[in-house]
């Protein structure tokens, strides 16, 4: 009788420390969690606060230009499209005439794209001021430079970070993406010119020629081009280009 | 003398003529005979034994020394003792329209047949059949024989129109109760053939070819063979030497020629059925077609033509046709595994699975969905549009293609050398453009979903240094072992999974 009551006073006290410890430990996880998800400790350093807006800048031009691609060269869709979700697809080649967009055009979208959404990821800088720095800011303005093989990404946006150790001044930011979207282009233009001559039909040696996969699709009434370039690759996914002849 | 005793006949001629118009009355003859012999014995002693006992003994040269006069005033007592065989064709000539049937019966061929006396008459039937097939080959100088025949008329000593006949026939060329017939001999205008015109037969028989139900055609018969030239579009059924069946339908100008085992098919339609095969063979020109055990062998095609392959399994049907831009397309069949053919521009090898096409043709067949014919309507799957060889390779069921291998392609200067239709989605096309090989496919995007034909062929390749295509559930995949082109058919599931 007393050998079971010491048994069973034993196997309680363990059952209360394991639950114990699995408190401390969901507790500590929490606490981990919370601290990360509201802030970044960032050291009042000029390579650290650069490399902070330039992968804001970066993040931003990939969704830009991942969303370029996917509508074909526009990211302001003005004309007709063919709606996909989260996207729409725009056309090359409609009703004879072709819609294709200039480099230009193409570098004009993305510099608005990334400076409607930079401070999506800058969020006015809110991480700087939240280390206990001062922070005084001008107006972002990017300008996109569409290459063959890379897009070259150049902003300006000037601001002064200031703390108890003393001020930095911040003024152009550059980044580039391997996202050969004037090859891409290109190709868009010879099979978009080919289709315009040859009855909407598809150049497969012309394809087979160019360094990325080719995925048409009807869709819409209208031929759908996927340009599929694993040489352009961003956050280890393939860039994608779409546009549609119809 | 004569001359006056024949005169105390005269009012016999009022009842000849009257006799005449009861000539099928036998028996009623045969009574009038009895009375003129009785009244005859009265007369003879009347008239110094002058009468009908007179013309009953008469001779060959007494009877052809009658004059015309007499011979008409005598002719029932001619006719009534049998002396009309011994009238010359001038009698004759002159009282073949007054002859009863007993006088025609009596008619010799050299009779008839002198200055084409059968012309006149109406009723061949009255005719000793044996002496009208002497007078129609005194007359066409042929060996004719006939049987059965109604009436006719002769033009000149090459032209016979039959009403009917049982029977008729020269060499071995025959016609079975033809109605309506004409035959001309040794026609310059057919060089030199035998023409049968016939309205309409039961059966004409050319040596060991039989066609039956005949009705408008013409047969131009010599001895190594025989043209058939139907008048109308009605079928002409034709059993030939080894009972293949075969028929043959005629354009506006078409014919039909059979030599032995080879038939020549001139803007008309040749049907020859095997069991449950059908070969067609559609000549818009002509085509020469030898024939084997098994229907066709080998076609000489003058474009345009088309051959056509039918059974019970339609989804099997194919058609090969040579447009207008063809050349003399030589296409033969290998339905036996003996059977090896040299020297063609297609062969269709039922033995093997395989087409080999060369040069300009199209080859049809039927699109399919799930598996069986959407339409009996045959689509183009193949279409060499200049020297280039396709080797079709079908699966075993002679359904579905394994290969379309295109060779050529990159040695032909032709705008368009080759054109492939997988199925209603798509179509695959050779050519050059702005002076580069292009291999370039159109894309049906504006089908339905369900109105998909299944892809016939699973691959496609040609000598044009591209790599080979697969085609799977309508999906093109062109893989270069780098990068890949894939065409999705429309509805596609995994479209959905590109747009959202």
């Amino acid at each position: 009788m007393g050998l079971s009551a010491k048994k069973r006073n034993a196997q309680l006290t363990l059952m209360m420390l394991v639950g114990i410890i699995l408190a401390l430990v969901f507790f500590l996880f929490y606490l981990l969690a919370t601290s990360l998800a509201t802030s970044i400790t960032l050291p009042f350093d000029r390579n650290a606060i650069q490399e902070y807006v330039n992968n804001c800048f970066k993040q931003t031009a990939e969704e830009s230009t991942t969303l370029l691609g996917k509508q074909g060269g526009r990211i302001r869709l003005q004309q007709a499209y063919i709606a996909a979700k989260g996207f729409g697809i725009s056309y090359a080649l409609k009703q004879d005439a072709p819609r294709i967009p200039s480099i230009r055009e193409m570098e004009e979208d993305l510099s608005w794209h990334i400076d409607v959404h930079i401070n999506d990821c800058l969020k006015d800088l809110k991480d700087f001021k939240s280390q206990g720095w001062k922070v005084d800011a001008g107006t972002f303005s990017s300008a996109a430079s569409i290459n063959r093989n890379d897009v070259d990404f150049r902003a300006t946006f000037p601001f002064t970070v200031t703390a108890k150790e003393g001020s930095l001044t911040f003024r152009d930011f550059t980044i580039m993406l391997p996202v050969r979207l004037e090859y891409l282009h290109t190709a868009m233009g010879d099979v978009t010119q080919f289709s315009l001559e040859q009855g909407r039909r598809v150049d497969l040696t012309y394809l087979n020629g160019q360094d990325f996969n080719t995925t048409i699709f009807p869709y819409q009434n209208a031929l759908v081009y996927q340009f599929i370039d694993e040489a352009s690759a961003m956050r280890n996914q393939p860039y994608e280009f779409m546009f549609a002849i119809e | 003398m004569l001359n006056t005793w024949l005169g105390y006949w005269a009012p016999l001629n009022k009842i000849f003529i009257v006799w005449n118009q009861f000539n099928s009355m036998q028996y009623v003859k045969v009574a009038a005979i009895v009375l003129i012999l009785s009244f005859n014995s009265f007369t003879s002693l009347a008239f110094e034994g002058i009468g009908p006992t007179l013309i009953a003994s008469m001779s060959v040269s007494q009877v052809q020394a009658l004059s015309p006069a007499e011979v008409i005033l005598n002719l029932l007592l001619l006719e009534a003792f049998g002396k009309i065989g011994f009238l010359t064709g001038t009698q004759v000539e002159a009282v073949i329209g007054s002859l009863s049937s007993n006088g025609l019966s009596q008619l010799e061929g050299e009779q008839l047949a002198y200055n084409n006396n059968i012309n006149q008459v109406d009723d061949w039937t009255q005719l000793d059949q044996d002496e009208l097939n002497d007078a129609v080959k005194r007359i066409t100088g042929r060996n004719i024989n006939m049987r059965g025949v109604t009436s006719g008329k002769f033009i000149g000593s090459e032209l016979v129109n039959v009403k009917y006949a049982d029977s008729f026939s020269v060499d071995n060329t025959a016609t079975e109760k033809a109605s309506d017939s004409q035959f001309e001999s040794r026609s310059p205008a057919a060089q030199g053939a035998d023409v049968f015109r016939v309205s309409n037969a039961e059966k004409v028989t050319y040596g060991c070819v039989t066609f039956l139900n005949v009705q408008n055609v013409d047969f131009e018969a010599s001895p190594h063979g025989v043209k058939v030239v139907p008048q109308s579009r009605a079928p002409l059924k034709i059993i030939d030497c080894v009972n293949r069946q075969v028929e043959f339908v005629a354009e506006e100008g078409g014919y039909l020629s059979i030599i032995g085992d080879d038939y020549t098919v001139v803007k008309g339609t040749l049907t020859c059925t095997d069991g449950v095969k059908v070969d067609t063979l559609q000549a818009e020109e002509s085509t020469e077609i030898h024939v084997g055990p098994s229907c066709f062998e080998c076609m000489g095609i003058v474009p345009v033509g088309t051959y056509s392959y039918h059974e019970p399994v339609i989804e099997r049907d194919f058609t090969v046709r040579i447009p207008k831009e063809g050349k003399v397309y030589r296409l033969c069949l290998r339905k036996f595994r003996v059977q090896s053919f040299i020297g063609y521009d297609g062969l269709a090898d039922f033995v093997d699975k395989r087409m080999d096409f060369r040069g300009i043709m199209q080859y049809k067949r039927h699109l399919l969905r799930g598996g069986k014919a959407t339409d009996i309507l045959m689509e183009t799957a193949y279409e060499g549009k200049a020297d280039v060889r396709a080797d079709i390779t079908l699966f075993p069921e002679f359904i579905f293609v394994d290969t379309v291998a295109l060779a050529g392609i990159n040695a032909s200067e032709a705008p368009a050398s080759a054109r492939t239709v997988p199925s209603n989605v798509y179509e695959l096309t050779e050519e050059i453009i702005k002076g580069q090989h292009k291999r370039v496919l159109a894309v049906g995007y504006r089908l339905l979903p369900e109105s998909l034909a299944q892809s016939l062929p699973s691959r496609y390749d040609s000598d044009g240094g591209l790599p080979w295509l697969n085609i799977t559930s309508n999906v093109i995949m062109q893989d270069n072992g780098r990068h890949r082109v894939t065409i999705l058919e429309p509805g596609n599931k995994k479209i959905d999974g590109i747009v959202g």
